[in-house]
Order: structure tokens, then sequence, then C-alpha cells
């Protein structure tokens, strides 16, 4: 946002309209031809200004549309009549025009924003996004001004907008939003406008600010889940219980662990959410294969595909947290690539933003892939692709139809 | 004040201002505007939550539907479209009063009061409008800015987010009490903007080319009615306008000399037929339009060089009777207004006693030229015998010896015994002049008797009275002598304003005197009436003040109403005179000035670079400024991460000990957190900046301290 013209060029586009207004009147060409002149010359200069400080938008609101009606139709009234006091009222229409150009320009001007994105967030739980306005301008304030990102090429729903900004101040803000899908998603820039001063026209210029945000996959309590497994995992579950409930450490609250594991007083000092965690007894073993192959025929564009993806990412996610929080030792193997995930949590990070990414492919033959054997197998895989891979599954969930 | 009611304060001023325009242009009546008046102020108390607005919606309701009912029988019965529709607007503003909740009832406001400013342009072409404009101008502005702020805090300001995903609702409410918003700093820089609003104005103004094809609405102002210049002049009516100090007419004499060259009468109307109670025209209606010839409307005699012409140049306020004023004697006018389809429409004309006239469709001031010369000394026509005279006159012009037919025959007599044996017309009209000056007396306070007639009582019974009686005294005992004279109405003398630079004749000065005829087509001024009580001079402060008041409204005819093609050709003749002058090329072959085009170049170079340079040198300061701030983000980062991982930072030791501790800990990737926060220190404290891209990479590279393997 504070990018400023190349200073050389800024100024030989002053000094060449200041020298041909005074080649114009050494050569003796009368008043009206040097004021075009000049006007020539300072309408190029504010444009190559302008172009130095990005691309604006401008567009009419509603009430701006009819202010440029109104001043049509009174400028025909005032040419039609001769009524000199209509000229008066016409200058004043245009005047408006021209200062609520110039103020909106004024307010953008020497304006920085920054995003500050949380690393990651699950799709479907909202998160906030700090917005950080700075107006390095060193007289002026800004007024009204309107921050809205842009992702993969559209601006969010929520704006943030600040209403003064002081010469030299910076101002924060956060705004809410939330991503129903996993996935990457690029922010591509911000798009900063204001109305000021009187919400004739909307002028806006976008930021560059890339970035990018992973949305890890939806986690459950798998008691919500779909699972028709639920008895292998409560019967794992049940296992675990009653061999290790003894101490073994704090650690902060992390999407879908188990509410009655929180240490509230803990908590309450640290303002955030700390978990008690327990020892256990041995380390129990569960391997989540995801099936990441689909046939040939299968359109991966289809929505009903990437739904049905979606879904086998988020049983997994949430299989995984919940093993984690139980300390069992989990592995992910999702295609080719295989994760581990320690009993004390360690590496379902990184096994999310696995999930997180995931896509599916066409296999290149339709023959079965072995997985191997391995503790409690638990398979996800989309319900026409379930033939694609074999193993010995403790387990099988299918997504799609 | 709190923001809430410097918006309302400041709607009000802007409506306020828009129905003034209007009101002062004098169409509404007094009860209406009072009405208007009563009613706005009314409205600034009936709100919601005091007034339960919707209550009454019902009943607004009815009454916009009256009003426009109202309207609509007015524009099929009076054909007045401007006013029904003014008058409907009023009443609708006054509505929307009473009514404003919303901010769509605000904009509505802001929209009736626009219109009612644009409606004026024709209602009120009065100074008034001018100073409105300029407080309009103020006022919208502020509202305009106050408006928009309010409506996007209403819209914008609903949820506030803090550390918790939870947004909580704003009070808007609370907002807009707010009294730190808007402060006087506020006003007066909004207040600055708006007097840009108005140059901009006023340069569209001047700038934009007058091609007025003058369809639909003119301008139009109320006209002056005075007694003594209507068809019929009704005796003993000037005593009434005597002290009225209106300004009529206003004066420049382009050669200052001009101004003393004539004697100041200013010549209107002449009648020819006396009833005994009312002077008329007894061939009213027999006018005929003047050809212009040169750019002027010859009237009488133009073209004579014998003597110089005195020139003036006249700005007439709209009257009733629309005569062109001039010196006596006048020889041909000119107007002055550019050739416009309206300005087309007017036409001169000329009556058969020599009153000019002029038609035009619309009423603002009428701006001309007058020329004139000194009336000839007819001295032969004088010292004609008195015989001879009687006998022409007689044969020549007989309606000017026409007598009431129920004259009082002592009239007669008094006039034979004044005239006596005079051998000569000249004599004779000398003598009555003689007669009634030393014998009559002077005087606005009339005590008419009704049992006579108004002149046998002016002469036998009370023996005083003003210039109509003396004046129509002198004609009727002429002329039951024999002796044509017919009486002239006008203006004589006028008060010279300094601060305008011209002669401004007020109604006080209207004037009667007589004009004798010689022979056709020549005629001479007499005046018979004595002078009245010497006037005192003012020279108060309110006299000045009234002065200074009148030179403005002269101004703003001069420059705003009337302003054409001619004055925008002149400006841009005047603007090119002096450049050349400037250049020195005022002689049309010189070389121009070199200093003066150095200077000229130093001036505009130094306006655009001056701001450039302090621009270049604010920009460094700046940079620190940012980058500094940017690099205390940088260490928050960096001890955010460390703190995921179990390596807090204690309270009070500065970036330098945790660095150290870091690497004392065995922290994960501790030596690169001591390069970053060097780097820190280094562009927190040392002045310096982030090269290109280096804060970005060292965000990350904190980023990656957090992945760091134990």
């Amino acid at each position: 946002m504070n990018a400023s013209p190349p200073a050389r060029g800024r100024l030989a586009g002053c000094i060449a309209p200041v020298a041909l207004i005074a080649i114009l009147a050494a050569l003796g060409i009368p008043p009206l031809g040097i004021a075009i002149a000049a006007a020539i010359g300072l309408i190029g200069t504010a444009l190559s200004a302008r172009r130095a400080r990005g691309r604006s938008r401008l567009r009419f609101t509603r009430e701006g549309r009819y202010l440029v009606a109104i001043t049509l139709g009174i400028g025909f009234a005032a040419v039609n009549t001769g009524n000199n006091l209509l000229f008066l009222v016409l200058g004043m229409l245009l005047s408006f025009i021209i200062v609520s150009g110039v103020l909106s320009e004024q307010t953008l001007r020497g304006l920085a924003v920054v995003r500050d994105l949380p690393r990651e967030v699950h799709a479907g739980h909202p998160f906030l996004t700090g917005i950080t306005l700075t107006n390095t301008k060193t007289r002026l304030p800004s007024f009204s001004i309107q921050v809205e990102d842009i992702v993969d090429g559209r601006p969010v729903a929520k704006k943030c907008y600040f209403l003064k900004v002081p010469a030299g101040a910076s101002q924060q803000t956060s705004y809410r939003s939330e991503f129903p899908r996993r996935g990457a998603y690029a922010y591509q820039g911000l798009r900063v406008g204001t109305r000021f001063p009187f919400s004739f026209f909307v002028k806006s210029r976008e930021l560059e600010a890339p970035g990018r945000l992973l949305v890890l996959p939806k986690v459950s309590p798998v008691a919500e889940l779909p699972l028709p497994a639920q008895s292998l995992v409560g019967e794992l579950d049940q296992r675990r219980r009653g061999l290790g409930r003894e101490f073994h450490g704090l650690r902060h609250h992390r999407p879908g662990d188990d509410a009655r594991d929180v240490h509230w007083k803990r908590s309450a000092r640290e303002g955030r959410l700390i978990l008690r965690e327990y020892a256990s007894q041995g380390t129990r073993r569960v391997t989540v294969v995801i099936n990441d192959r689909v046939p040939a025929d299968l359109d991966l564009g289809a929505e009903a595909v990437r739904d049905a993806l979606d879904e086998c990412c988020d049983v997994a996610a949430s299989l995984l947290v919940h093993f984690t929080q139980r300390h069992y030792g989990v592995e992910l193997r999702a295609g080719s690539q295989s994760h581990f995930i320690d009993a004390e949590g360690r590496g379902l990070v990184e096994a999310l933003r696995v999930l997180a990414l995931l896509t599916f492919s066409p296999p290149a033959e339709e023959a079965a892939r072995p997985v191997g054997s391995a503790d409690s197998l638990i398979l996800i895989s989309h319900r026409r692709a379930r033939h694609l891979v074999a193993g010995p599954f403790a387990h099988v969930f299918e997504a799609g139809a | 004040m709190r923001f809430i009611v410097v918006h309302k304060v400041c709607t009000y001023l802007m409506v306020g201002t828009a129905l003034a325009a209007v009101l002062l242009g004098g169409d509404v009546g007094p009860v209406g505007a009072a009405l208007v008046v009563l009613a706005t102020a009314a409205s600034w108390f009936w709100e919601a939550p005091r007034v339960a607005l919707p209550r009454y919606e019902k009943l607004w309701n009815i009454a916009t539907l009256a009003m426009l009912v109202r309207a609509g029988v007015a524009i099929t019965v009076d054909a007045s479209v401007l006013q029904a529709v003014s008058d409907f607007v009023l009443f609708l503003t006054v509505n929307r009063l009473f009514n404003r909740r919303t901010s769509r009832e605000y904009q509505q406001l802001y929209v009736l009061s626009f219109l009612q400013m644009t409606a004026a342009t024709v209602l009120n072409a009065e100074l008034s409008y001018g100073l409105l404009f300029l407080l309009y101008v103020v006022a919208s502005t502020w509202t305009l800015i106050l408006f928009h702020l309010k409506r996007e805090m209403e819209e914008n300001y609903l949820l506030k987010y803090g550390e918790s995903l939870e947004g909580r609702p704003v009070r808007v409410q609370r907002v807009m009490n707010s009294r730190k918003l808007v402060g006087p700093r506020f006003l007066v820089v909004t207040c600055l903007l708006s007097l840009g609003v108005f140059a901009g104005a006023a340069t569209v103004f001047f700038l934009f080319p007058r091609v007025g094809f003058g369809y639909f609405f003119g301008q139009r102002r109320g006209g002056i009615t005075m007694s003594g210049f209507t068809d019929q002049v009704e005796l003993g009516h000037f005593g009434v306008i005597k002290n009225d100090p209106t300004v009529v007419m206003r004066v420049e004499f382009p050669r200052a000399t001009d101004r003393e060259a004539l004697a100041p009468y200013w010549r209107a109307l002449a009648f020819d037929h006396y009833d005994g109670h009312r002077w008329t025209k007894s061939r009213g209606g027999m006018d005929r339009p003047i050809r212009r010839r040169d750019g002027v409307y010859p009237v009488a005699g133009w073209g004579d060089p014998a003597d110089p012409v005195v020139e003036q140049r006249i700005y007439l306020e709209p009257m009733e009777a629309r005569v062109l004023f001039g010196l006596s004697r006048l020889e041909a006018v000119a107007l002055d207004a550019a050739e416009t389809p309206l300005s087309r429409r007017r036409t001169v004309r000329q009556d058969p006693e020599g009153d000019v006239v002029y038609e035009q469709p619309d009423q603002v001031a009428f701006r001309y030229t007058a020329y004139s010369r000194r009336e000839p000394v007819p001295a032969a026509a004088l010292g004609a015998p008195l015989a001879a005279y009687r006998e022409a006159a007689r044969r020549q012009a007989p309606r000017y010896l026409q007598l009431p037919l129920d004259l009082d025959p002592r009239v007669a007599a008094l006039a034979a015994e004044i005239i006596g044996d005079a051998p000569t017309v000249g004599e004779a009209a000398r003598r009555v002049e003689r007669w009634l000056e030393s014998n009559l007396r002077y005087s606005l306070d009339l005590g008419r008797d009704d049992r006579y007639a108004p002149l046998e009582d002016f002469l036998f019974v009370q023996r005083r009275g003003h210039c109509e009686y003396f004046a129509t005294a002198m004609i009727i005992l002429l002329r039951t002598q024999g002796i044509a004279a017919r009486n002239v109405n006008g203006f004589l003398g006028g008060t010279w304003n300094s601060f305008g630079g011209y002669l401004a004749i007020s109604q006080g000065e209207a004037h009667s005197w007589v004009e004798l005829w010689l022979g056709p087509g020549q005629w001479v001024t007499r005046d018979p009436t004595p002078g009245g009580p010497p006037r005192a001079v003012e020279t108060g402060l309110f006299t000045r003040l009234r002065e200074m008041a009148d030179a403005l409204r002269l101004r703003w005819y001069k420059y705003i109403i009337e302003y054409d093609l001619d004055d925008q050709a002149s400006a841009f003749h005047a603007l090119r005179d002096v450049w050349q002058e400037t250049l020195g090329r005022s002689g049309g072959g010189g070389r121009p000035r070199t200093g003066v085009l150095v200077a000229l170049a130093v001036l505009v170079a130094a306006l655009i670079l001056i701001p450039l340079v302090r621009r270049r040198r604010a920009a460094p300061a700046q940079a620190r400024r940012l980058a500094s701030e940017a690099a205390a983000d940088l260490l928050d980062a960096l001890v955010r991460t460390y703190r995921r991982r179990g390596f807090d930072r204690r309270p009070g030791t500065t970036a330098r000990e945790y660095a150290d501790s870091l690497l004392a800990r065995e922290a994960p990737g501790a030596e690169r957190a001591r390069a970053i926060i060097e780097r820190y220190e280094g562009v927190r404290f040392g002045g310096e900046v982030f090269a290109p891209d280096e804060l970005r990479r060292l965000r990350a590279e904190v980023r990656t301290l957090g992945r760091e393997p134990t």
C-alpha cells in the first residue's frame, strides 16, 4: 500500500509541464493555450502518480447515480434557461463530485494493511482474522475505511470497518469467518475501500497481500460420526479404561479434545484452555487407512466425489484425534504415504495436514492394492473404490454413492 | 457536542437555509411562511422516543394526499406550476422533519432541501439567495459528511469480535452519543472544505459558456409597483412614496465627468390628458417599435454631433411599468444583454409622448445603456410672439391644450392675471413659474379639502403641495392661456454611492415636472416646484451600511444575475490584456520580459517541487517507524513460538537476555533466534530498516523455529 512512484519519474512528470509552460510563454502563446497545456501536464502527472499507486476502482453508489443524473438535469436546465443561479447550483454539484474524488483518494493514500491469519484452522470452525490498518500520512487522518479480504479471487463476506485512523496511527480489528471445506486457501490481497466523504462513490484499491491458510479436516467427536465401527472403537476405548488414569501432565486444548479433561483452574489462570493428560500403561496401536484411489470412471471434479473425499478425510481426522487423545499409537496410511502419531500426540498436526491436502486419483491399474497387516486396521474409502484396496480390516467406513 | 446532536443541528441548518431561500422569494405569503417556520421549529422536539411517530403516520398520509390534490388544482386553475410544486415541496419538507427516523428519511430531507434551493433560483433572485447559497454549501458539506459517518456506523458497527470467537453487539447508540467523534476542529476543517466546494462552484459559474436557449422557465423577481409610473396617475400619490428609500435604479457613468454634465432629470413617462383628478395618455397604446440601428435604439435626434453624448449604464429594478429611464434629453438606448433566444424576445418601443418602454418575458433586473445630450436651448422658439405661438399650438398641438371640463373659471382668470401682457411664450412660462414658486409653498403634508377639485384646492385653499401639484398647476395655467404643455414623471437627483461608484435613485426621488411645447417635436423642460426643506445629508453608520449593502446588491445583479456571454468574453479579453501587459507586449511588438517569465517559471516549479521534497524527506522517517513496529511484531511472534515449546520469557528480561537464555537452555534453533533478535535490535533501536523481502523471510524463519526438532 505504501508503494510510492519512483521519485525520478514523478520529478520528470512535474518538470516537463513547467518547462512546457515556460516555453509556451516565451513563444508568446496566449494564456488560454498555456492553461490548456498546464491542465494536460497536471492531469498527466496525476495519472502517472495514480498508476504508480496501484489500481483504483471507482464505483457509483445509488446516491452517486442519482447525483450524476441530477447534475446532468441541472446542467440542461441551466443551459436551457440561461438562469445564472442554476449555473451556481450546477457548479456546486460538480464541486461535490470533484471534492468527493479528491477526499476519497486522500483517505486511501498512505494506508498500510497487515493481515494476521491463524496458522491452521479446521473446516466448519469459525476463526478470527486480524486486520491492522496503519495510516502512514503525517498530518491527515483517514475516515470511514472498509477492508475486505480476497480469497480465491472472491471477497469474503465480512468486512472490517475503521471509522477514523489518525495520522501516523494504527488500529486493529478482526473479522470472523469459516471455511466449510478442508484444503489450502489462497489469500490474494486486501481490498481497501471508502465511501467517504459523501457516499456518492466507492473508491477502492486492491493491495497485494498474498497469504495461504491450510484448513484442516473437520474434527468431530466419534460419537457423532456415522461410524458403524463405534462398537469396535468403543471396545478399544473400554479396554484402555481402567488401565491408566494416572496424571501425566498438562497441555493446550486441541479441537476435538474431551471437555471433561479440561483443567479449569489452570485454564482460568492462563486465560486459555489447558487439558489434563493421563499416563498410559502401555501403547496400543491402531492403523487408519484412507484409500486415495477411485475408479477411472468417477469424475473427480464432481461435487459428490469431492464431498465423499471430504467426508472420508473428516472421519479419518476425527479418528486420529480420538485415538491420540486416548494415547494410542496411530498410523495413518494415505495412499503411498504413511504417518505415525505417538502416544503423546506428536505427529498429529502433520497427519492432519496430509488429510487437508489429500486428493483422489484414478489408479493406473484396477487391481486391489494390499495394505499389509497391522493392529486394528480401519479402512476409509469411497464406496465405489472399496475393491481397490485389500487387507484384513477390522472395520471399513465407506463414503459416497 | 454529541455526534448525534451535531448531525441534527447541521441537518436543520441545511434544511432551514433552503427553506429561507424559498420563503425570502416572497411567493409564499406571510401566513404560509410563518406556518412553515413554526412547524420547522416544533419538529425539532417532535422525535422518538418522546413521540410515538407511527401513531400519526395515517394523519400525515392524509395531509400529504390533500396537499397533492391542492397542488393539482392550483396547477389546473392558476397554471402556476412552479408555485404549486414549490408549495408541495415545502409541505413535504415539513412532513419529513416531523417524521425523521431512519437514514432514508434523512436522505429524503436532503433531497427536498436541494429541490428548494433549485426552485429558489427562479423564485428568489435577490442577494439573499447568494448569501444563503454560501451557507447552504457549508451546511450541506457538514451534513452530508456527518450523515455518511452515521450511516456507516449503523451499517458496520453491528458486532465486535474480541479475543474469543463470540461477537458481541456494539451499542451503536453509545457511539452516536460520543462527544469525541466530532469536535470543533472537524467542523472548521470541513468548513474549509466547503469553501473549496464554493470556489469550484464559482469557477464553473464563471467559465461555463452562457449559450442559453431560454425555453421553459426564466428567472423572475417581483416587480415594484410605484404610483406615478403607471398608465394613469392620480394627483397626490407622490407624497406617499417621497420617504421611501427603496432603490429602484442604479446608474454608472463610464466617464466620471458625465456625472455632473446634465441636470439630473430622469425622464420616464409623459401625460397629455388631465381630467381634473388624474393624468392619462390620450393616445395610450399607440406606441411603435423602434428599429435597432448600429446596436442602439435611436429615440430622438440620434446622430446629431453637436454636443457630446452622456453615457449612462443603468441597472433597473423590475417595475410593473416597463419604462426606460434616461437623463433628459434621452436620444438612444442600447440593451447590454447578450443575444439569446430569451433576449431576442425583448423589444423597445416608443409612444407618442416620447416615452421609451421595453418588453421582455422575464423579470430580472434590467440592464441597459442610455445616451443623452444636453437639451438645446431653443432661444428663437421661446422668443416667439405669444399670439403667433397660440395660433400654431391650436393647430399643431391641440391635445396639449386640453383642459378639464369642470375647471374652475378662477384658474383661467388667475393665469391671465399672472401672464398679463407677456410678449413671448418664454416670458409667459417664466412668469407662471415664478408666481408658483413665490406664492405657493412646497409640502408633503397635504391638507386636502374634498369639496374642491385637487388643483383648485391647491391654488386657492391649501396653497401648498408637492411636485405633482406644482407641475399640474403650471400646465393648466399655461393651457388656459393657449400655451401647450404636458406633464412628465420621473426621478430627480439621486444619491452617490461611494462604495459602488454609482448613483442610486430611490423611490423617494420620484418627481414631476413640465415640458413646454415649442413646435413639432420641440420641447423644453420647466420645473416650477420650489425647493423643499433641505434634505439632511445622512452620514450615520446605518446609512453607510445601507450604502454598502446596496453596492453589494448591484454587484450581485451585475456579476451574477446578469452575467452573460458578453461578460465572459470581456473577462477573457481582460485576462489576455493583463497577460500581454505582464509580458511587456502592450505595444504589440515588444519582446517578453525575461524576468517575468523566469519568476513565473520559478514560482510554478516551487509550487510543485516543495511538497515533493518535503514528502521525500518525510519518507525515510515513515519507513523507519513502520520498520520499528514490524520488528516489535517479529519479536512477539518469536517469543510466542518459543513459549509454545516451553521456553517462556521471564518478565523484565531484555530481548538480548532472552536470546542468551535460549542458548543456555539449548532451545532448538537458539542460534538462529539470536540472529533474529540482533536484527530486531538493529531495526528497533539502531534506525535501520528491513531490506526488501527481509521481513517476510524472517517471519517465515520464526515459523520454522516452531517446528525445529528438539
